[in-house]
């Protein structure tokens, strides 16, 4: 009996907290101490809609972003985690992939501003994305070590040791072999990028405006209505990517 | 094929592989090892708009000041509290929840919390915890409260309620995920049953074998996860309090201020953090090694 | 003619290979035996060109191979474990090497399916690897490695996580197609009875040292194969089952 309350009660405060964002999103105003807000309006989902508007930009913007992170991170981390799995002080390497990793996103962006300042590109999408590949590489670096194992490495040489060039080993049985694991990289990936507040704050200088930038922005400026939109924009994407695997979003041990 | 063969055919054919290691020490390595020693050169005044040559003077401020550990201390507070709750938490739900938990809307409605990002996860905490927030609003129209002024500070609270529990809310999905993936690959369930054959019961089994292969298992995660609240930015930056400030949100202000004097100040609480959590980092490195 | 000459290869101060020298006419097979850890699977490698010996030759048909990469020296080696290509199936697991070499869609259905025929796989065609028996895995690794007719065959304990009886047929049937596409090949086992089943010449590894003989019979002489061990063995039990009158 207990246990069906407890699970009655969790599943709902789940269900709630979106039912919650999707409320505030339609209300205009809501005064205290009503619990619905008084007055409603789709006007928020309008603008994201029609025309143009700042939220439809961050939208976009932050999508090109997710995209552009996890494709360079999952190609590049996909390669160079091979080489490192094959090093002589694999664990050294390791370890260093896991420095960025660790570090809090913002205290790297500190670190790192400098340098983006020089190259004028603080403030620019280019640089935001720099930062953000900072981040999510050595992640994948990290996450396909678990693909080179020495049967893989096997299967290349018998690949090889059978006439076929690098090239066609690696369309036609490394990747093959690693598609469930590319994906699933490929949305981690694109999640930092699509979450990430404090580096793009920091080095994209709060002109290059994703969807996190704008909450805060909205937060700010006591508009929890866009705050709210804003907010179900950011849930949206990852929710249907759990509809459609679990693992995309977690992926266990 | 013997460990010095296997060994021997990882060291054939350098070539290519000289470059791809240049890109990974260009990307994963530099922007730390560089951001560090700039950092470090800015706050020994030896570079930057402010340089005046080799001093003391900033990390002098920094330390005698108290704000860096002060800083250091209030983060290192919210996180073991934040984490040893949520690790509790999870802990009891896996442990006498579980069927539910892997059947029904539940094993699907877990996983949602996942699509919360902190920067929302903060905004949510406020607007139930404020003093105009949704539960004050409950609370309210209970008749508990007689105006908006009764209910308590929940957040920005100097003692961190509100940035512990949104770390907790966060936190308490992906461990009880990760604790029951622990359960299925460690084989708990037969555990308990050879367990229960020799006598022993459902306490004992879960004190003296569940609870310890769990969380040996789950030990590298945990600290991962450790870290990640201790550097913790978006969370208490919106729901934080003024007096107390977590490590990352008092690095960010030193560079806001209008003060260009606080600056080498910025740098040297962002190195000190930067070399705290590699420090912890490298003690526990070999522990991690799974998780990789 | 497969000619090595004066292989050598070591790993910290541990020799692996040691002066490795042997000769391998065409069509031959060379059953080498050695136990586990002798370097055997070093030895193979490198006349793959998957390892790099650290001084030494290893020439076909007088043309040497030092500078020539894997892929293009058709010397294959096949693993102790018959690795497939978990995603594809057993028809293209086959195909590999033609597909490689950009072999006509026609000459590589005719092959396959001859292949497939010749291997008693023909039903298993379309399968994947994992729904494969041992034994027919092997088999389907054995025909990937000879079907474009590779310059020499580097077999690596190839039936040894097999059961005796599927190791029996499985010997049977590399004889049968070592002899009928004229195939070279050094063989690698630790199993006395499977290396004079299978050798046309016998050599013995140990220590990363290799000794060649010149027959059967100097093979069989000698103490240190342990054949005349076996053979000891077998009598002596022979005796106690009809013991002479």
């Amino acid at each position: 009996m207990g246990r069906k309350i407890l699970t009655t009660i969790l599943a709902s405060a789940i269900l709630l907290t979106f039912l919650f964002f999707g409320m505030l999103s339609v209300g205009q105003a809501w005064f205290y101490p009503g619990i619905l807000p008084q007055r409603f309006s789709l006007q928020s989902w309008q603008e994201l809609l029609v025309g143009q508007s700042e939220l439809q930009e961050g939208l976009l913007l932050s999508l090109v972003l997710g995209v552009g992170v996890a494709i360079l991170s999952t190609l590049s981390g996909f390669v160079i985690s091979k080489e490192i799995s094959r090093a002589k002080y694999k664990n050294r390497w390791l370890l260093l992939a896991y420095w960025p990793f660790v570090l809090s996103p913002v205290v790297l962006a500190i670190l790192v501003q400098r340098f983006f300042l020089l190259t004028g590109m603080s403030g620019e999408v280019i640089g935001v994305l720099l930062g953000q590949l900072i981040l999510a590489f050595p992640f994948a670096v990290i996450f396909f070590q678990s693909f080179w194992s020495h049967e893989v490495l096997q299967l290349e040489e018998q690949s090889q040791t059978l006439g076929a060039p690098a090239a066609y080993t690696l369309q036609n049985v490394l990747l093959p072999l690693a598609k469930p694991l590319l994906l699933i990289c490929f949305f981690q990936t694109f999640l930092i990028s699509w979450f990430e507040y404090g580096l793009t704050q920091f080095i994209g200088l709060g002109k290059v405006k994703t969807l996190t930038i704008l909450v805060f922005k909205y937060v700010n400026e006591a508009n929890i209505f866009h705050a709210a939109l804003a907010s179900l924009l950011i849930m949206l994407p990852p929710a249907l990517l759990l509809w459609l695997n679990k693992k995309f979003i977690f992926r266990g041990i | 094929m013997t460990i010095s063969e296997q060994r021997l055919s990882n060291r054939t054919k350098a070539g290519a592989g000289v470059y791809l290691r240049a890109v990974f020490l260009l990307l994963a390595v530099l922007p730390v090892a560089g951001g560090l020693l700039y950092g470090l050169a800015y706050s020994f005044g030896v570079t930057g708009a402010l340089a005046t040559g080799f001093t003391l003077q900033h990390w002098q401020e920094v330390l005698s000041s108290g704000a860096l550990l002060h800083a250091l201390a209030y983060s290192l507070y919210i996180a073991i509290t934040a984490i040893t709750t949520a690790t509790a938490a999870a802990l009891v739900l896996t442990l006498y929840f579980q069927k539910s938990l892997r059947s029904g809307s539940l094993s699907y409605f877990l996983y949602l919390p996942l699509t919360i990002p902190a920067m929302v996860m903060g905004f949510l905490v406020f607007q139930l915890l404020t003093k105009s927030g949704l539960v004050s609003r409950v609370v309210y129209g209970l008749g508990w409260i007689s105006e908006l002024q009764d209910f308590p500070s929940l957040v920005h609270d100097s003692l961190g309620f509100g940035i512990i529990l949104a770390h907790v809310l966060m936190a308490v999905p992906f461990l009880t995920l990760l604790f029951l993936a622990i359960y299925r690959e460690q084989n708990l369930e037969q555990l308990q049953e050879v367990s229960t054959n020799l006598g022993g019961s459902k306490s004992y089994f879960i004190r003296h074998i569940a609870i310890p292969t769990i969380l040996k298992t789950a030990a590298p995660n945990l600290l991962l996860y450790f870290i990640f609240i201790l550097g913790s930015y978006e969370i208490p930056l919106l729901i934080g309090s003024q007096q107390h400030r977590m490590v990352s949100v008092l690095a960010v202000q030193k560079f806001q201020r209008f003060n260009l004097l606080d600056i080498p100040q910025g740098y040297a609480i962002s190195v000190a953090f930067t070399l705290f959590v590699l420090l912890l980092l490298s003690i526990s490195f070999k522990k991690l090694q799974r998780h990789g | 003619m497969l000619t090595i000459q004066n292989l050598h290869k070591a790993y910290h101060s541990q020799n692996v290979l040691d002066q490795v020298s042997l000769e391998l006419p065409q069509g031959q097979v060379l059953a080498v035996l050695g136990r586990s850890g002798c370097g055997k699977t070093t030895l193979l490698k490198t006349a793959a060109g998957l390892l790099q010996p650290d001084a030494g030759s290893i020439k076909w048909a007088g043309e040497s191979m030092d500078l020539v990469p894997p892929r293009e020296r058709e010397m294959v080696y096949l693993f102790q474990e018959p690795l497939l290509f978990p995603h594809l199936s057993v028809f293209e697991n086959i195909a590999y090497g033609l597909r490689v070499r950009k072999v006509k869609e026609a000459e590589v259905q005719q092959k396959v399916e001859h292949l497939l025929q010749e291997l008693e796989l023909q039903e298993h065609a379309q399968k994947k690897p994992s729904q494969l028996s041992g034994g027919q895995r092997q088999r389907v690794a054995f025909g990937r490695a000879i079907i474009f007719l590779p310059r020499v065959l580097l077999l690596d304990e190839p039936f040894a996580s097999l059961d005796a009886q599927t190791r029996a047929t499985m010997q049977k049937l590399f004889l049968r197609l070592a002899r009928k596409y004229n195939i070279t090949a050094l063989f690698v086992t630790h199993d006395v009875k499977e290396a004079l089943l299978t050798g046309d010449r016998f050599a013995y590894m140990a220590a990363g040292k290799i000794k060649i003989y010149t027959s059967r019979e100097a093979f069989i002489e000698d103490p240190a194969t342990g054949v005349r061990d076996e053979l000891a063995f077998w009598n002596s039990i022979d005796q106690k089952i009809t013991p002479l009158p």
